[in-house]
This record gives structure tokens, C-alpha cells and sequence, in this order.
């Protein structure tokens, strides 16, 4: 049986309906009308346990609100969702046990207290041994390079330290599921590189399973087995990251260096861009094998070097994006 | 795992937490405390000037609304104490900081009020004390074990009265996102009505606080104690009961926050 | 005077934007007065006169006290306490009117927000507790405008501390609970214990909201309007002196 499980998940939010003209603010509240959007429109997947899934999707579309509704936050307006067997807005806190949850936006931490402290007490709300909870705590101190800020506030810690703060809280008591919502928003180069490899760390040692959502396509091509792209509350594709690349994107990039400027024409290519000695062909390798491409170049044309392209993930969820409705 | 026992120990762990995050603002404890006292202070003092001039109101000179104020002022305070982080709940709501009482394992309410601690609800419940302490030696009641432990179980009953209304007021705002001016305006009456004789207030008068229910809070069960059921046009027995109302409403209104709990919209960011 | 004019209209539509909280702020005065109206109807106890004061003139004390307190409440503490702690105090002293009239002018602009405010609460006012007729209107209008003008005063020295502590906690909040009472707000003077009345007598809250209620009922006279004169002078020099200091205080300090 899948980990994590979701049937035909659709949520509707209800807000009031905004008036304008005269005594506005007085008959927005008064009147009863209420306008609704429907955030998740029959949403299904199933996640086995261990696998690190992308969940993709461009703003508002509904991602952070499916989250919602797999820990517990949100109640479904229909479908249905259970996470380790649990239901989780019907058994919040026995989900609570066996999820860990960041959302980038929004610290779960202690406002107040130093951050050990807040780690101190997530330890002991999730019933940790002791001797379990300092292993877990030296470890992550190590892995998350956290010791320089232990003792801060996590009032005073910058973004980067207060989300490092985030994730060891969220998985210090070892949840089988880990769900980060934009994890990664606003941090630099390094402490981004720090994070995927936490987080890749987590998935291939202790099994998590993890369910992320992003807009930095780094995250997850270094992370991500398989995604889920969403669009206005539907899912677009469900599968790898090479497949999508092949569905959508199927050609590929070939530049030719050649030792003279010239005029390159080959059957099953065609030509994007020349100039300078530099040429780049599109091909379909379903339909002409790459191999027999090169060597048809190497046998008519005066080439020096060739370089086959990796199709740019964020190039084709660009493409994805631009398409839709 | 979600048991009683567990969720009081799930409270000390998050008390614990709340504590240390307090002794940041210990300036503050002192006067917020004087400040919620001083204020009951003025509410009796009304009450003690006109009675300086005229004796007696609907038949209850000043040992008897002594004891009345004090018993409403020591109820409002046993739940205020407790309670107080409900102020911040529509804000929590509309923020949509909820969200985190949601995913720990523990009651979202309890998680609630363990937040912050709050130290002028103690200057509220202390100067009550003060009053009903000096009430219970000045009216003319047998204090014996019955009569204190009716007296115990109204001051609790009468805690659960407001509590259970105020919860039950907060919880609209799972729905509207709102519900600070209406929570205050009932708490006003309250604070205002409840220190009175309800006599006083007429046939429509009693009939109000009956419903909303004011004169369960302390007005019922004082005159009981007093010896006067003459009780807000209600039959005696109601009176004699009245502690049992508190625990009526504080699980009415913990099964409508339950209710609308599941309501919470959390917010797009 | 344009200027002013522009000013206050500013003003008058920053209170206007929380209009919703002002029509729930009307709540709680009603509620005072029917609670005040009860309290002494029930202690008149069927008497008609007690101490030569009636209970019409009661019920007539306690829906004028109400409209008068009500007046008083004022935002401009809370105001400069925001405007000095955020700084935003140096733009305002930049403006082309002085300061201190600006917080009058604020002070104004409040009142022409609360006057049809009060068109709400009067008629209710007078159907719940009702009202007799005035004992000299002229006299009575004089010592309203008097008594807003001592509390302008007093709210201007609370406001002038933020100046020094850049904030005021709770003190706003006691000055509330303590003005009600001082003020007569809740039990007018003569039926207070004698050295209470004394002392309070002695204060000057008593001319903002006692003395114009008293003119009305014909219990006080000339003589009410002589002590409220002489408390806006003594409290407006206070005022302005202070507020030179404070002014003072941001120049040099730069806020
Ligand atoms: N609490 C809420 N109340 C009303 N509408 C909401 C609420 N939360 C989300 N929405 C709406 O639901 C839709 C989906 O929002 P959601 O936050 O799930 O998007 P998302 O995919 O996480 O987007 P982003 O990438 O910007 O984070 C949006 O149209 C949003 O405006
Ligand atoms: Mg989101």
C-alpha cells in the first residue's frame, strides 16, 4: 500500500464578496454572499514510501494548499487523502507523528526561545528518548552546520539559519514523511546547496519520503526521482524528470564547431542558429539516432568539434507555462 | 497518544517553553498586573460610593455586592488566566499561523493558550480574591463545608460560563475571520451587568442575561448563598443548580469549536 | 486657514478609516448607560427625591455624562506616541503648521467624526433614560466647549511623556479607568463621601465632564465656568511649556 495516497482532493476556499461604492466595508460585512475558488480540482497521486517527489506548478497553483491538505492543516471540500494509513484531518495529531512539515514562509519554531531550546522541546512533544534525541541533535548540529547559531533567538536568526532551524525541527523526532513547501525561497547558492544535500541525505539514509515543492528547477534536478506538475488544481504529468523532458520536449541540441564558416544542411535536423564557425541543430533522437547524425556531419562537413545539450528542465516548464490556458 | 493524560503533559512541556520565552519582559509582569487591578478597582469603587449614600440596592447592601463582585471578578479571572491567548486567536486565524497548531501532536487549543503567558488575568483574579475575601467575613453566611464547596464549585462554574461563550465567539472567526469587536462587546457585558442584582434590570433585562447567561455567572449563585433565591424570575431549583450550567456551556461551546475548526481557511501565504 | 482645512480633512478621513470600530465603540457607552440608569433608578427605590436631586435629573446626569465621555475619548495620545516612536514626528514638524496645533486640529477633526456619531446614541439616550429640559443652554454650551479644551489639555501633557520614554505602555489605559471615575463620569459629585469629593474637586478632570453636566441641570453656574477657565489656563500653559521642551528634545536629538 502507497504512503501517501490522494483521490479525486479538491478544496473550494469561500470568501466573502468584496463590494465597492457606498458604506463598502459595512455591506461586505452584512451581506452573506460569498465567492468561491476552487485551489485543488480533483487532484490524485500515490507516493510509495521513500521516493522524493517534485511537486511543480506556477503560482496559485494550488501546491501549497494540496500540502495543507496532506498534514492536516486544511479539510478537503471532497476526495480523499490518508498518509500512513491515517486520515489526516480526521487523526491530526497521530498525522502530526509521522509528518514533518517546512514551509519556507513561515517558521514553526519558538519565537522566543534560543534554538535549541525550540529543538528541545519539539523533542520532547514527539516523545523522543533521550539518548535518540541528543544522536539526532549532534547530527543534524554537524550536518546543517548549526552550532554558530545554537543558542540565538530564532527571533534574531537570518533567513538561511532560521530555515536550517526549520528543517532539523522538522525532522528531529524522524517522521516517515517529510513535506517542504518552498524550502529553498530566498537563500543564497550555498545555503541552498547545503539543504538539497540535507534533504538528499535524509531520502537515500533513512528512507524518508520526501514531497517538495520549488520554483528553482536546481532543486530539482539534484533532488527529484519523480514530479507531479499541477496546473490551476490539476495534474499536468505525473512521472521522471527524463520522461517529461521527452514528452514535451522531445528535440534536442546538437552544436557543430567547424574549422570553416558554411552552410550546413543534414535530413532529420534542422538548423537553429549558425554563425562563426558555430552551428546548432534540433533533432528528434526517436527519429534520427544521434550517432548516425554525427557521423553524417563528420562525413560531409569540415568539423572540429561536437557537443550534444541536455535539455534545460526550466526550459521546459517554461515551455509548460507558456502553452497553458 | 491523545488522551487526557497526555495532552496535560503535552501543556507543562509547552508551558515550560512559554515561561522561559517570558522572563524576557519582566518589567512588564508588575504593571500589567497593578493595571488589571487597578481597573477592577474602579468597578468596585463605583459601586462602594453609591452604596456609601444609599445602602442598599434591590436589597443587597455592600457586604452582599461584595461578595457578589468578588465572586464574578474571581470567576472571570480563573478562566481569563488560562485563557487569555484567545485574544490573539483571530489574528492567529488570519494570518494563517495556525497552521502550526496543526501539525504537532497536541489539542490545537491547548497549543493555543500555552503560546505566551499573560500576566495581567493574575492582577484580575487577585484583586477578586481580595474582594471576596473581605465579603465572606462581612455578609451573613454560615461558612461551613457545604457552603464553601457550593461556593467553589459556582466560582468554577461561573469560569466556564465566560470561557465557554468567549470560545464559542472566537471560534466565528474560523469562518469570517473576524470576531474581536463582538467578543468584546459580550465581554462588556459581562464585565458591566454581571456585578449587578439583575433585579434591577427589569422583566426584559432579566430575560437577556438569563439567555446570554450573565446571572449564571456569579448573580445566581450568590443569591443562593445569600439566601435569597428571588432568582432573575427563574425557579429555585435553577438557581441551586447554576454551577452546572458552566459545565453545560464550556462542552457546547468546545463541540462548536471542534465544529468550526474544521472551517479554518489557513491564508494564501 | 486652507491649509488647516486640509489638514483636518486629512485627519478626519485616517478616523474615517476605521469608521466600522467606531460604530462598535458606540456600544459600550450604551451599554454603561443602561447599566448607570438601572443602577440608580434601583437605589432611588421609588423615592422621588434624594438630597434635592430627582430621578429624572439622574437619568438626565447619566445620558449627558455618557454623550460627554464619549467626546473626550480621543485618539491623540496614541497617535503621537506611534508618530514620536517611529520617528515620523520629524516630518511632521517640517509642515507648514506648528505642531502643537496640529494635534489641536487632530484633536477637532475627531470631534467632527464623533458629533454624528453621537446622532446615533442620543435618541436612544433619551428613550432609555431620558433627559430634561436644559437649566441655561447658553452657559451650558460654554462650559462643554471649556471642558473639551481642558481634556485637549490633559491628553496633550499624557501624550508629551512619549517624548521622554517613547512610549507609554499602559499608562493611557489607567488614565482611562482612573479619568471615568474622576471625572464624575460614573457618580456625579454630590453623592460622593465627602473627602472623596473634596479631593476631587481639587483635580481638574471634574471640569471636563461634572461641570457642563451640572450647568445643564441648573446645580452649577458661573461660578463652574470660573474654575474651568482657570484650570485651561494653568493646564495650557503646562501644555505648551512641555511641549516647547519636547520639541526641544526632537531637534537636538534629531527625533
Ligand atoms: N486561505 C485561502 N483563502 C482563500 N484563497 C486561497 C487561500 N489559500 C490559497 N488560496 C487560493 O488558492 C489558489 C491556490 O493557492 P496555493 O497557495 O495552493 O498556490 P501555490 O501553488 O502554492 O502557489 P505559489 O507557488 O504561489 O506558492 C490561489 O488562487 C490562492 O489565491
Ligand atoms: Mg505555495
Amino acid at each position: 500500500m502507497p504512503l501517501i495516497e490522494a483521490r479525486g482532493l479538491v478544496k473550494d476556499f469561500h470568501r466573502p464578496r468584496r463590494r465597492t461604492g457606498r458604506f463598502a466595508g459595512l455591506r461586505t460585512l452584512v451581506s452573506r454572499e460569498r465567492e468561491t475558488v476552487r485551489a485543488v480540482d480533483g487532484v490524485s497521486f500515490s507516493i510509495e514510501s521513500g521516493e522524493l517527489v517534485g511537486y511543480l506548478g506556477p503560482n496559485g497553483a494550488g501546491k501549497s494548499t494540496t500540502i495543507k491538505m496532506l498534514t492536516g492543516i486544511l479539510t478537503p471540500t471532497a476526495g480523499e487523502v490518508t498518509v500512513a494509513g491515517v486520515v489526516p484531518w480526521r487523526k491530526r495529531q497521530d498525522n502530526a507523528r509521522n509528518i514533518g512539515v517546512v514551509f519556507g514562509q513561515r517558521s514553526q519554531l519558538w519565537w522566543d526561545l534560543p534554538l535549541v531550546e525550540s529543538l528541545r522541546l519539539v523533542g520532547k512533544l514527539y516523545r523522543m528518548p533521550r539518548t535518540r534525541y541528543e544522536e539526532n541533535l549532534a547530527k543534524f548540529v554537524e550536518l546543517l552546520d548549526m552550532r554558530p547559531f545554537l543558542d540565538t533567538p530564532v527571533r534574531q536568526l537570518s533567513l538561511g539559519q532560521r530555515m536550517r532551524g526549520d528543517l532539523a525541527a522538522a525532522m528531529i523526532y524522524e517522521p516517515a514523511v517529510l513535506y517542504l513547501d518552498e524550502p529553498t525561497v530566498g537563500l543564497d547558492v550555498i545555503a541552498k546547496e547545503r539543504i538539497r544535500k540535507f534533504v538528499a541525505d535524509l531520502s537515500s539514509t533513512s528512507g524518508t519520503t520526501v514531497l517538495l515543492t520549488t520554483h528553482d528547477m536546481d532543486d530539482v534536478e539534484a533532488l527529484c526521482e519523480r514530479l507531479i506538475l499541477i496546473d490551476h488544481g490539476k495534474v499536468l504529468y505525473d512521472g521522471t524528470p527524463a520522461a517529461l523532458k521527452d514528452s514535451y520536449a522531445p528535440q534536442r541540441e546538437l552544436v557543430v564547431q567547424l574549422a570553416s564558416p558554411c552552410e550546413v544542411t543534414v535530413a532529420g535536423a534542422r538548423t537553429v542558429e549558425s554563425g562563426e564557425g558555430v552551428v546548432r541543430l534540433s533533432f528528434d533522437p526517436a527519429e534520427t539516432p544521434a550517432a548516425a547524425l554525427i557521423s553524417e556531419l563528420f562525413g560531409n562537413y569540415p568539423v572540429t568539434d561536437v557537443s550534444l545539450q541536455e535539455t534545460d528542465l526550466e526550459d521546459v516548464i517554461k515551455k509548460i507555462y507558456a502553452g497553458r490556458s | 497518544m491523545t488522551g487526557v493524560r497526555w495532552q496535560l503533559r503535552a501543556a507543562l512541556i509547552l508551558l515550560g517553553g512559554a515561561v522561559r520565552g517570558a522572563v524576557q519582559y519582566r518589567a512588564d509582569i508588575v504593571f500589567t498586573m497593578i493595571a488589571g487591578a487597578l481597573y477592577n478597582g474602579a468597578g468596585f469603587a463605583t459601586i462602594w460610593v453609591v452604596l456609601d449614600r444609599f445602602e442598599v440596592i434591590a436589597g443587597w447592601d455592600i457586604g452582599d455586592m461584595a461578595l457578589l463582585y468578588g465572586m464574578r471578578l474571581v470567576a472571570h479571572g480563573l478562566w481569563l488566566v488560562p485563557f487569555n491567548q484567545l485574544d490573539w486567536f483571530s489574528d492567529h486565524v488570519r494570518e494563517g499561523s495556525f497552521d502550526r497548531y496543526l501539525v504537532r501532536p497536541a489539542s490545537p487549543l491547548l497549543q493555543l493558550l500555552t503560546t505566551r503567558i499573560q500576566f495581567s488575568p493574575f492582577g484580575d483574579l487577585i484583586s477578586g480574591l481580595v474582594v471576596l475575601g473581605a465579603a465572606m467575613s462581612a455578609v451573613d453566611v454560615d461558612w461551613g463545608p457545604l457552603t464553601v464547596a457550593y461556593l467553589v464549585f459556582a466560582l468554577i462554574g461561573g469560569a466556564l460560563i465566560e470561557g465557554g461563550i468567549q470560545l464559542a465567539l472566537s471560534s466565528i472567526a474560523f469562518r469570517t475571520l473576524k470576531a474581536d469587536q463582538v467578543k468584546l462587546t459580550v465581554d462588556s457585558v459581562f464585565n458591566l451587568f454581571g456585578n449587578y442584582p439583575a433585579r434591577i434590570f427589569g422583566t426584559a433585562g432579566q430575560l437577556v442575561l438569563s439567555v446570554i447567561p450573565v446571572v449564571f455567572v456569579a448573580y445566581l449563585p450568590a443569591s443562593v448563598l445569600l439566601g435569597r433565591v428571588d432568582a432573575a424570575g427563574l425557579p429555585a431549583v435553577v438557581a441551586w443548580l447554576s454551577p452546572l450550567a458552566g459545565v453545560v456551556v464550556a462542552t457546547a461551546s468546545y463541540l462548536v469549536w471542534r465544529r468550526m475548526l474544521l472551517g479554518y481557511q489557513s491564508s494564501g501565504t | 486657514m486652507t491649509e488647516h482645512l486640509a489638514f483636518m480633512r486629512t485627519r478626519i478621513s485616517e478616523v474615517l478609516t476605521y469608521r466600522f470600530e467606531l460604530l462598535f465603540q458606540l456600544i459600550n457607552p450604551l451599554l454603561q448607560l443602561l447599566l448607570l440608569a438601572a443602577v440608580w433608578r434601583a437605589v432611588y427605590a421609588g423615592k422621588s427625591d434624594v438630597d434635592g436631586v430627582s430621578v429624572s435629573t439622574m437619568t438626565t446626569y447619566v445620558t449627558l455624562s455618557t454623550l460627554h465621555t464619549l467626546l473626550m475619548h480621543d485618539q491623540i495620545v496614541h497617535w503621537v506616541e506611534q508618530r514620536v516612536r517611529s520617528g515620523a514626528v520629524g516630518i511632521d514638524l517640517v509642515r507648514p503648521i506648528p505642531l502643537l496645533r496640529q494635534q489641536i486640529l487632530s484633536q477637532a477633526s475627531q470631534v467632527a467624526v464623533k458629533v454624528p456619531m453621537m446622532a446615533v446614541v442620543f435618541p436612544v439616550a433619551v428613550v432609555t433614560t431620558g433627559l430634561v429640559a436644559p437649566a441655561a443652554p447658553g452657559l451650558y454650551a460654554l462650559s462643554t466647549l471649556l471642558g473639551w479644551l481642558i481634556n485637549c489639555c490633559v491628553l496633550l501633557l499624557i501624550a508629551a511623556v512619549a517624548f521622554w520614554t517613547l512610549e507609554l505602555g499602559g499608562m493611557t489605559f489607567l488614565y482611562y479607568v482612573v479619568s471615568q471615575f474622576l471625572s464624575g463620569a460614573l457618580v456625579p459629585l454630590w453623592f460622593m463621601p465627602g473627602w472623596l469629593r473634596t479631593a476631587v474637586e481639587w483635580l481638574p478632570l471634574q471640569a471636563t465632564v461634572f461641570t457642563p453636566v451640572a450647568i445643564y441641570l441648573g446645580k452649577d453656574g458661573w461660578g463652574g465656568i470660573g474654575v474651568q477657565a482657570m484650570w485651561l489656563v494653568l493646564l495650557g500653559a503646562a501644555v505648551v511649556l512641555v511641549w516647547r521642551r519636547a520639541l526641544h528634545r526632537v531637534v537636538v536629538q534629531g527625533g
